[in-house]
């Protein structure tokens, strides 16, 4: 038995498919945000598998190289998204995403 | 190495404990609970970085990914418990969601396991660590200065979102009222 670059890619397509399925299935946004941090984990998990098993001696751990931006990218992501979400229950009350097309609008209108 | 025994079993336990954790990220109502299997989600990617000799990336999913991040989101869950809100979707949406998610796992591991990579060795580096760095500053200087900067502006801007309004009300409402309203979680209890 052996574990190969495979193994790792089909967990990371699992990982990536469940974090679409709590894109599409949830309503509170903080759970959005959590789906598309477990999508980005997963970009950043075959990345990694594809530094150690496709090591090019011409560009060495490009794959970890890109996976540290990664990683920097979601932390941002994390940390703005974060910031929209208190803003947004500030604003409406409410946690779920439907119907956020006009936040700006429902906070002009005095509803925060 | 990759056929040691221990290797193989390591990897499927810690892939097993890492997809548990991934469903309870989706399915958890609780959205402290859904946030401390977020960081249970980082820990575990992070032991599977190790696997793959990456040493540093393990350092910076643990201090980022399952430190930082899920307390921020831990904390958000905290600050908005008492907001209103409603469940996920209903049954057959759920199972319609379901179905999409499978496709999209069945594609693209058909696709993953059956390719053909061009598969090159692996030189044997004791740890990743020196040759990471050294890349990061020579090759990819350019990327990296970029991150700095989205770092610097998400900064900059989740400080600005967070107390836009406050400046203008904690004015008009006096410093009493100023006080109790300050933190989001006041601003949206009073609401």
């Amino acid at each position: 038995m052996q574990v190969g670059l495979a193994h790792f890619l089909v967990l990371s397509a699992a990982l990536l498919s469940l974090g679409l399925y709590g894109l599409l299935v949830r309503r509170h946004v903080l759970a959005l945000l959590m789906s598309a941090e477990l999508m980005l984990g997963a970009a950043a998990l075959a990345l990694v598998a594809f530094a150690r098993f496709a090591y090019e001696p011409a560009r060495p751990l490009a794959g970890q190289a890109v996976a540290v931006f990664v990683i920097a990218a979601a932390v941002a992501h994390a940390v703005v998204g974060t910031a929209m979400v208190l803003c947004l229950v500030h604003q409406r009350g409410s946690v779920n995403w439907d119907g956020v097309t006009h936040a700006p609008a429902a906070a002009r209108d005095g509803t925060g | 190495m990759m056929s040691d025994p221990l290797y193989v079993i390591t990897f499927y336990l810690v892939g097993g404990l890492l997809l548990a954790a991934a469903v309870a990220v989706v399915t958890v109502r609780d959205m402290g609970q859904a946030a401390l299997a977020l960081s249970a989600t980082f820990g575990l990617s992070g032991a599977l970085y190790l696997l793959l000799n990456a040493e540093f990336l393990f350092g910076l999913q643990l201090l980022l990914g399952a430190g930082a991040m899920a307390l921020l989101i831990a904390f958000a869950a905290r600050a908005t418990r008492r907001a209103h809100g409603t469940p996920d979707l209903r049954r057959g949406l759920r199972l319609l969601a379901g179905a999409v998610a499978a496709l999209a796992l069945g594609a693209l591991g058909a696709v993953l396991a059956g390719a053909r990579w061009a598969a090159s060795g692996w030189p044997g580096l004791g740890t990743t660590t020196r040759e990471l760095a050294h890349q990061l500053v020579s090759r990819y200087s350019a990327p990296f200065g970029t991150t700095a900067l989205l770092l610097l502006a998400a900064l900059v801007g989740a400080t600005l979102l967070t107390r836009e309004e406050e400046v203008p009300r904690a004015a008009a409402a006096g410093p009493g009222r100023a006080r109790r309203g300050r933190g989001p979680g006041a601003r949206h209890r009073r609401s």
